[in-house]
């Protein structure tokens, strides 16, 4: 593996130990004193450190280390979490995703001073007494002294401050000394391999402060059964109580799967027969299976895997679902000659769909991911805009370990953050008039995921005002986006925030309001195949919904025929298929119609004409005509000769085997061997021929 | 000369004793423990150890002793002796 390898191994880890630290805030912030969230907000930020050091970057090492160090004050006991470090402790864990932005690449350095001063400030402020507010413990040493100095009722001097401050230790409480750490060290063949080296960890420990009590060698077998890349022997070495446990799990950072490992505090003589013995921990093996980890004393033990993962490459996943995609249609065409042939399939055809199903279901789950990887980037932005609004916002969250497909995921998180700032910045309400209206001064925003019906629903809530549906049909006819007389429903006029150039904002701000956001996420959702709807109750508030597919590797789609050629059309854009009447098609120009869609009248586009497909059916009248949503136009009628199936269909990239087709958005095998192109509906409705005016006369 | 003479083997270490080298000890230590040889190691040209070879010799001197043989380490260099003793093997070895 090489050391790019290895990086890219660590940025990777560095994106899940913050979503993990962000979870564990999130989690502290209903229960401050969730000793396992503050344990994984510091083994996340602990671990980035370590990596941080390993690969030069110092200055994530910097702030990480800062961090840390208010982190384990916090995990000690020694400060509470109140509201106050709560806030500090999210602005800490933003910057430190800023830092990580930065060593990837994304961003510039960040400006952490300001951040870092209060961090210190509190790691300082020893002398905080616990259940004082932070903004108390971030003063300076000075200050609180003189506050005791003023003090009337207490003149004295504060002697555990000075103490604490001047790093002495007058404790004669043998119980106060720090006990020595016993590290047991078990190394597994795989620590030798690769150019590792166990002795070289020895060397760290006792660089540290540590020294081996301890050769266990019980284990050796006889010199002439002995391997020699095979491990067999133990150490167990003694570290002084002072070293920050911290410094001892670093060692194990990038190592931690070779070794054996487990770390005690030493017992003193009285509590040698009380003290259970440290929980020796295997380092996840994969062939045992996930690790039962046992309630244990403080002697924690180094954490590890609790789910048995491997990283594999991207294009091998792909690959695979590719592969199975070609059994799918194998599959079905097997079927398909079979039944020409008169032979009746019978049990072992369908068992054979059975598997091929399920093995398909299993492909596609390798690429799917939990949103959790996109939600987690939620609170923050709820955090930006809260700060420049001065609105108060609770952030509810549900269904983040819902899966779905890793480009899906990838290519909502700008629609997403589109929506969760509108919401806070247009949904809600200001404090003040929150109150004025007789809610709650603090609004909520839902967040939530669900799978249904194959799909998934990705819905933002807010409890705010709702859309002001006058304001909305006002504006949308200021700026000539419907006719003055038009009459729209609720729903048409809600669906208005979606037109490109559309905004409402009373002022042009940084957060929303140039009216380019609401129009590029529902342009971002039906280019993955998905929908926007919107629910929204005056006063009550605002349901933005997304439904996404799954997959992309897989489309519902409905075959027609044009001319010579067999097509797919997905289902996502259609609206409706109509077989005209006579007069609903009207002449509007050579080879241009319209159709009479309810008294709405919509454009017509020949699918054969657009695509140069020979023998189709010209005659409007005559043939199946498909209304379609899209995103340039509108709704737009395509004309096809006839509807045949509809079916699932895999989908195979044009690009990557042919070239791109205008108007064409890939290819499917269909289940009796034929290709079928699948239509790119936007493209064939923004096609040259489509009529541009519809101010057509009836 | 008072009676016979175990025959010896004579082993030296190479400098650098890593996983490699120390496939290449195991084999020569079975094959003259098992055979009753004294095994005599030269440790002097050592720079560099590591658990494997540490491992072998720490096998070879329980399994030299267990048989009534000699597991002897001449003259180990200082890089040895401080490999040995960071691990806390001297003592194993018979080297303190």
């Amino acid at each position: 593996m090489t050391n790019e390898e290895i990086q890219n191994i660590f940025l990777l880890e560095c994106d899940e130990g913050l979503t993990a630290a962000e979870e564990g805030l999130t989690a502290c912030q209903i229960d401050p004193t969730d000793d396992e969230a503050i344990n994984s907000i510091f083994r996340a930020v602990h671990s980035i450190k370590g990596g941080a050091g390993a690969f030069g970057f110092i200055n994530l090492q910097a702030f990480t280390h800062k961090f840390e160090t208010v982190l384990q004050q916090v995990r000690d006991g020694d400060r509470t979490l109140d509201s106050g470090l709560l806030k500090i402790l999210f602005q800490a864990l933003d910057m430190l995703s800023d830092h990580v932005s930065a060593i990837k690449g994304e961003a510039d350095d960040p400006d952490d001073r300001e951040i870092c001063a209060e961090l210190a400030a509190i790691a300082d402020g020893a002398a905080q007494t616990v259940g004082s507010d932070v903004a108390e413990t971030a003063r300076p040493v000075s200050d609180v002294e003189k506050d005791a100095d003023a003090s009337d009722h207490d003149s004295e001097p504060d002697f555990d401050l000075l103490l604490a401050d001047l790093d002495f230790d007058l404790s004669d409480d043998p119980a106060e000394t720090p006990r020595a750490w016993i590290v047991k060290v078990q190394p597994k063949a795989e620590a030798m391999a690769n150019g590792g080296e166990p002795l070289r960890v020895i060397r760290e420990l006792c660089s540290i402060g540590g020294k081996v009590v301890d050769l266990d060698i019980s284990a050796l077998p006889d010199i002439d059964a002995i391997e020699a890349d095979q491990s067999y022997v133990i150490w167990t070495v003694e570290i002084d109580g002072t070293v920050d446990r911290a410094n001892i799990d670093e060692i194990f950072d990038f190592v931690a799967d070779d070794y054996i490992l487990s770390v005690s505090e030493a017992a003193t003589a009285s509590e040698a027969k009380l003290e259970p013995e440290a929980v020796v921990l295997p380092a996840f093996d994969p062939r045992n299976g996930p690790v039962d980890i046992e309630p244990h004393t403080k002697s924690a033990v180094t954490p590890v895997a609790s789910t048995p993962t491997i990283r594999v490459d991207l294009d091998k996943l792909d690959r695979l679902v590719d592969t199975v995609g070609e059994l799918v249609i194998t599959q079905a065409m097997l079927v398909q000659r079979l039944e020409s042939f008169g032979v009746n399939s019978g049990d072992e055809m369908s068992q054979l769909e059975y598997l091929t199903r399920e093995l398909q279901d299993c492909a596609m789950s390798l690429r799917a991911q939990p949103i959790s990887a996109v939600f987690s980037r939620v609170p923050r932005i709820v955090r930006e805009v809260e700060a420049q609004t001065g609105k108060n916002v609770r952030l509810d969250v549900e269904g983040e370990s819902t899966e779905l497909d890793k480009t899906v995921i990838e290519r909502i998180a700008e629609p997403l953050t589109h929506l969760i700032r509108n919401a806070v910045d247009h949904g809600l309400e200001t404090p003040d008039e929150r109150i004025a209206a007789g809610k709650p001064e603090q609004g909520v925003i839902r967040l939530s995921a669900e799978h249904r019906g194959g799909r998934i629903l990705i819905s933002v809530a807010d409890d705010g005002r709702g859309i002001n549906r006058e304001r909305v049909l006002a504006k949308a006819i200021e700026r000539g986006i419907v006719a003055r007389d038009a009459k729209l429903t609720d729903e048409e006029i809600d669906n208005l925030v979606f037109a490109p150039g559309f905004s409402t904002a009373q002022t042009v701000s940084n957060i929303s309001g140039r009216g380019v956001g609401m129009d590029v996420v529902k342009q971002n959702i039906q280019a993955l195949g998905g929908r926007v709807t919107i629910v929204s109750n005056p006063r009550l508030g605002s349901t933005f919904t997304l439904a996404l597919p799954l997959t992309l590797a897989i489309a519902d789609g409905m075959i027609v025929k044009v001319g010579t050629e067999t097509m797919v059309m997905p289902l996502t854009h259609i609206v409706e298929c109509l077989q005209p009447q006579p007069g609903d098609v009207k002449a509007v120009g050579p080879g241009r119609n319209v159709l009479d869609v309810r008294g709405r009248f919509l454009p017509i586009q020949s699918v054969a004409a657009a695509l140069d497909i020979a023998e189709a059916e010209s005659d409007p009248s005559k043939a199946v005509l498909v209304v379609v949503e899209t995103e340039a136009r509108g709704q737009v009628v395509l004309m096809v000769d006839t509807i045949c199936d509809q079916r699932q269909v895999v989908i195979k990239s044009l690009e990557t085997n042919y070239r791109a087709v205008d108007g064409v958005a890939g290819a499917t095998i269909l289940g009796d061997g034929r290709i079928a192109l699948i239509a790119d509906i936007e493209a064939l409705a923004t096609c040259d021929m489509i009529v541009d005016d519809l101010q057509v006369a009836a | 000369m008072t009676g016979a003479t175990t025959p010896a083997f004579a082993f030296a270490l190479p400098d650098n004793v890593d996983r490699s080298a120390a496939a290449e000890m195991a084999h020569a230590f079975a094959g003259a423990i098992q055979s009753g040889k004294d095994v005599i190691i030269d440790g002097s040209k050592v720079t560099h150890i590591g658990q494997a070879g540490l491992q072998i010799l720490l096998t070879g001197f329980a399994s030299a002793r267990q048989r009534g043989s000699k597991f002897d380490i001449t003259q180990p260099s200082d890089s040895f002796n401080a490999a040995a003793s960071l691990a806390g093997a001297s003592g194993l070895l018979g080297l303190s």
